[in-house]
């Protein structure tokens, strides 16, 4: 297995592909034919999936895409043209297309576009940080890693059967552009997760309940020793949780204190925040798709989205962050930034061609699309909340706390098509009497809106509390495109939060 | 793992020649029954565009090949001495050149020594011509952007009018056409060009209060009219004026052709003889055997497909790039000749493999890529999309009080045992009283098995083509006429 670790660096497969020869030839014919702005990407994408029911392989998967994909920007409209050949002759017409398609999409453009000034970025490579290349790992052992602890969990009595997947993901990049950028890239990320469930004969329940570790950006690492999450002690401890909720009393409804783990909080700051951010939803571009936003551009420090403790910025850069890259798609450096400030909402994330839109003027880089099969569009960076400097552990927030329940682990999601009314279930919610831990609750989900929800935040954790979830599955755009973010946060105290019980409560 | 190199000028194969090196190289390999090679070169131009803008675009040409190959050390025999199937592998990616073709095929024979024995006829279906089609070495068919420019002129007036009426138009235009080579080790030698073409637009005003959805398919976009498209909008925007309140229940609707276009092919998809015959799905019957020769419809309705039905075609033999429950790798090549699936109002037959049909006893019925409902009149005979009275218009002036839809969205399985389909009733749900349309209500989740529901189709007007919004260019290829239904199952809001 040492033998596969060594320093990260750009595949010499996709390195020898003829990345500059079909670059070259297309942004020649691109500086022929005048346009405003011009580039072209090279992606490959290894993407695997493991499924595992009961300790029997019931999916396996190994694909890969590689595609071309040029963009031109003509009298400030857009044409975009992709193709699997790489050949100079072929990248060269999908120039020719990008073009003819701007000049026929012109009676369509309500405006022009002008992209945000960049400096150029001639010859950068980045990666991302893994130790072991986890697709130099064979199938057998990946199986059989799976396999293992699939073993361990369902020789436990509580456990009847097991899930376990593993999604990995290589993203190779090459981007060249008409401003004399070039950039090479290349990050890996993987999902694993593990699903239990128990079920009690005599009393007919039935329970389930799945790992915490997050995606993220690292190699076999993640698994082999455990870099960056502690597998033992979660596996270890997931039939006896189970089991416990299996018995556990159901939800009374009705207003509680929260304190709320970030492995919970992260899928509500993206939801809430993370796509009510995203510039294009506020332009309307999504409105038929996924929504709009209550966010707009007109109200950039004005907007008050949470309580004062609450500080959002968005990033590209956080180490082993699913969003983070070295270069956006529109060769814009990875950087951070304040989205909420104070409570009040102070940016967007953008891309050059919407950077004005939202009062910028320059890009704060959330340029991507998953391929180089479609154009890219402003999608969810790195949106975390920041702890607390001297913030308290959330054993200090938990001992604040009469009456409430300590959330953890996300789980069902609803949000309204405005980034406003949700709803957030838990894969544990604890009853908190006293300032003191008791038992599991049930059918536990909480039910706000974004500004309540966030006014309500009245203590945040300091940084020892912070954890980096995130998603392997944020899907936008039409046709589909899937992308990976990470969101971290602290433990959070949130005050008066109504709570449903999802099994008897009024149905969603 | 090869490499996709670059493809040289001058040293890259046409499509027919892959398909032809890749079946002798295929059979030239140790252990290799027989061996299926497709090459599909798929070219769009799409733009979409949202708040009366475009906002993305894109011109895409892509060429998969894909090796299917059959090993020959399959007859194994299995616990209780009966055959345990043969192995199959397949291997999917982009090639170009001979020695790219070769790996190709070597990397699909690895594929098959590792695979699981599958049952399945053991044989490629031998057709009795071995000549290529006529077309075979024609080259892929490629769309360009200008071929947007037959709707871009009357879209860019759509939009500045809505923005002028301040009315927001969202929407996607494509134009794709997929050239298809089969090649088999037992002579099979086919092209096919498919065309389609669709054009959706849905259009928001009061805020995005309102809101409502056109769509239609075509083999080519010069044949959609976007203005036609955006008077249809203008009249639904108008019926949403007055907003009603309506308790869940069952009631009496009026889906317009695109609604049913959506239900019927989940219904076609889950058709297939082989479930059936395991007790599996809407056309099992509870005790025992199929519904074949059932009523399931006092509508005498007609639900069939024609890989030449006269501006539906599609492919008229089997092009399968892998084994399913309702298709087969082995039956690559097979005819597709017209089918009757519902006649009368009665289940004619399901869609089979010719294993799955072998097995049970029953003809081939292979399933062709289209799919038509129609009313038969006394004597067999159809209303014509141009006959008076049948639109969704005519039926819902019919109703005395009653729902009218307008589009399906989020399909998903709830029951598989009757097909029983949850969904959002989207964009456009409006109260029919005296036959006028008193209000319009918000969108609604709903639940309906859709053969169950021709066994409520109180009426059907006149066929024609009809794009499902949710299956949209997937599944276009689709003929349908508006139904009165009683006892749909409407749910709550959405929220």
């Amino acid at each position: 297995m040492t033998d596969d670790a060594r320093e990260p660096a750009v595949d010499q497969d996709f390195r020898a592909l003829p990345l500059t020869a079909a670059a070259d030839a297309a942004l020649q014919y691109a500086r022929e034919l005048g346009v405003q702005y011009a580039d072209v990407r090279v992606q490959r994408n290894r993407r695997s999936l493991i499924g595992l029911h009961d300790n029997h392989l019931a999916v396996a998967s190994d694909d890969l895409d590689l595609s071309l994909g040029a963009r031109v920007l003509v009298a400030g409209v857009w044409g975009f043209a992709t193709t699997d050949d790489l050949s100079p002759e072929s990248a060269t017409r999908a120039v020719r297309d990008a073009v003819e398609l701007a000049l026929v999409s012109t009676p369509l453009a309500r405006g022009r576009i002008a992209l945000a000034p960049a400096a150029t970025q001639a010859d950068r490579v980045w990666t991302s940080a893994w130790r072991i290349d986890p697709f130099l790992v064979s199938r057998t052992d990946q199986i059989g890693l799976l396999e293992a602890w699939s073993a361990k969990l369902l020789g436990h009595r509580q456990v009847t059967h097991v899930d376990a997947s593993l999604v990995m993901l290589k993203e190779q990049k090459f981007y060249a552009s008409s401003e004399g950028s070039t950039t090479l890239q290349q990050r890996i990320m993987l999902h694993p997760e593990f699903t239990v469930l128990a079920v009690d004969r005599e009393d007919w329940q039935a329970e389930v309940m799945r790992t915490l570790a997050p995606p993220c950006a690292r190699g076999w690492e993640y698994l082999s020793d455990e870099s960056g999450w502690d597998w033992a002690a979660e596996l270890a401890a997931l039939p006896e949780l189970v089991a416990e909720r299996l018995y556990a009393p159901s939800i009374i409804e009705g207003a509680y204190d929260l304190v709320i783990d970030p492995t919970n909080l992260w899928r509500t700051l993206h939801e809430t925040v993370g796509h009510s951010t995203e510039i294009d939803r506020a332009l309307g571009h999504e409105a038929t798709l996924s929504g709009d936003t209550f966010a707009s551009p007109l109200r950039l420090g004005d907007l008050a989205v949470g309580s004062e403790l609450m500080n959002v910025t968005g990033d590209r850069t956080t180490p082993h962050g699913c969003a983070t890259i070295g270069y956006d798609d529109d060769g814009v450096p990875a950087t951070s930034w304040n989205i909420i400030e104070q409570g009040v909402l102070t940016s967007f994330q953008v891309d050059r061609a919407n950077a004005a839109a939202a009062g910028e003027e320059r890009s704060n880089g959330c340029s991507y699309a998953p391929s180089a099969g479609s154009p890219p569009m402003p999608r969810c960076a790195n949106v975390s909340l920041t702890p607390h400097p001297q913030g308290p552990h959330t054993d200090e927030l938990i001992a604040a706390v009469e009456r409430g329940l300590f959330i953890v682990g996300d789980a069902g999601f609803g949000i309204d098509r405005h980034c406003l009314r949700f709803r957030a279930g838990a894969q544990r919610a604890y009853q908190i009497v006293g300032g003191e831990v008791r038992g599991q609750v049930r059918d536990v989900a909480y039910q706000s809106s974004t500004p309540e929800f966030w006014t309500a935040l009245i203590a945040i954790g300091g940084p020892r509390t912070n954890v980096l979830g995130g998603t392997s599955n944020c899907s936008k755009g039409e046709p589909r495109d899937v992308a990976w973010a990470s969101h971290g946060c602290p433990s959070a105290l949130f005050a008066d939060i109504p709570v449903v019980n999802t099994h008897t409560g009024a149905g969603g | 793992m090869r490499l996709d190199g670059a493809a040289p000028v001058g040293g890259g194969l046409q499509p027919h020649e892959i398909a032809e090196a890749g079946v002798a190289l295929a059979m030239r390999l140790n252990d290799v029954r027989c061996c299926v090679l497709l090459v599909e070169h798929s070219s769009s131009a799409r733009l979409r565009w949202a708040a009366n803008t475009v906002t993305a675009n894109t011109v895409s040409n892509t060429r998969n090949v894909t090796a299917i190959v059959c090993d020959d050390r399959s007859a194994t025999r299995g616990a209780g001495g009966e055959k345990a199937g043969f192995r199959i592998g397949t291997v999917s990616r982009r090639v170009d050149r001979l020695d790219d073709v070769a790996a190709l095929v070597e990397d699909a024979s690895f594929a098959a020594h590792a695979a699981q024995p599958v049952e399945d006829e053991p044989r490629l279906f031998a057709p009795a011509q071995r000549q290529p089609s006529a077309d075979w070495d024609r080259p892929a068919v490629i769309v360009a952007a200008r071929a947007l420019a037959a709707l871009t002129p009357d879209l860019g007036e759509v939009l500045q009018r809505a923005a002028g009426y301040d009315r927001e138009s969202f929407g996607q235009a494509q134009q794709e056409v997929v050239t298809t080579w089969l090649a088999t080790s037992a002579g099979v030698s086919f092209r096919h060009e498919q065309p389609v073409a669709t054009l959706q637009m849905s259009m928001l005003s009061h805020h995005r209060e309102r809101s409502t959805w056109v769509g239609r398919a075509a083999d080519d976009l010069a044949q959609l009219d976007p203005a036609g498209l955006e008077r249809e909008t203008t009249t639904r925007l108008a019926w949403q004026a007055r907003r009603l309140e309506l308790p869940p229940g069952r009631y009496e609707v009026v889906l317009p052709p695109e609604c049913v276009a959506d239900l019927m092919i989940s219904l076609y998809l889950a058709a297939d003889s082989r479930a059936a015959e395991e007790g599996r799905g809407p056309f099992a019957r509870a005790s025992g055997g199929t519904r074949v020769g059932e009523r399931v419809s006092e509508l005498p309705l007609l639900l069939r497909s024609n890989p030449f039905e006269s501006g539906l075609g599609c492919a008229p033999q089997v092009v399968a790039s892998s084994s399913s429950a309702i298709s087969s790798v082995m039956d690559n090549g097979v005819p597709l000749l017209a089918q009757e699936w519902i006649s009368d109002g009665i289940v004619q037959g399901l869609h089979t493999t010719r294993h799955s049909a072998a097995r049970a006893a029953v003809p081939h019925r292979p399933a062709p890529g289209n799919l038509v409902l129609e009313k038969q009149r006394p004597g067999g005979a159809v209303d014509s999309a141009d006959s008076a009275g049948g639109t969704t218009e005519d039926l819902a002036a019919g109703l005395d009080r009653g729902l009218l839809a307008t589009s399906l969205w989020f399909l998903q399985e709830a029951a598989p045992e009757d097909l029983r389909l949850s969904g959002i009733l989207r964009d456009g749900l409006y109260v029919i009283e005296a036959g006028e349309v008193a209000g319009v209500v918000s969108d609604r989740r709903f639940m309906e098995a859709p053969l169950d529901m021709l066994g409520r189709a109180v009426d059907a007007g006149a066929t024609r083509r009809a794009l499902g919004r949710d299956w949209g260019p997937s599944f276009s290829r689709t003929a349908m006429p508006a139904l009165r239904v009683s006892g749909f199952e409407v749910g709550g809001a959405t929220g």
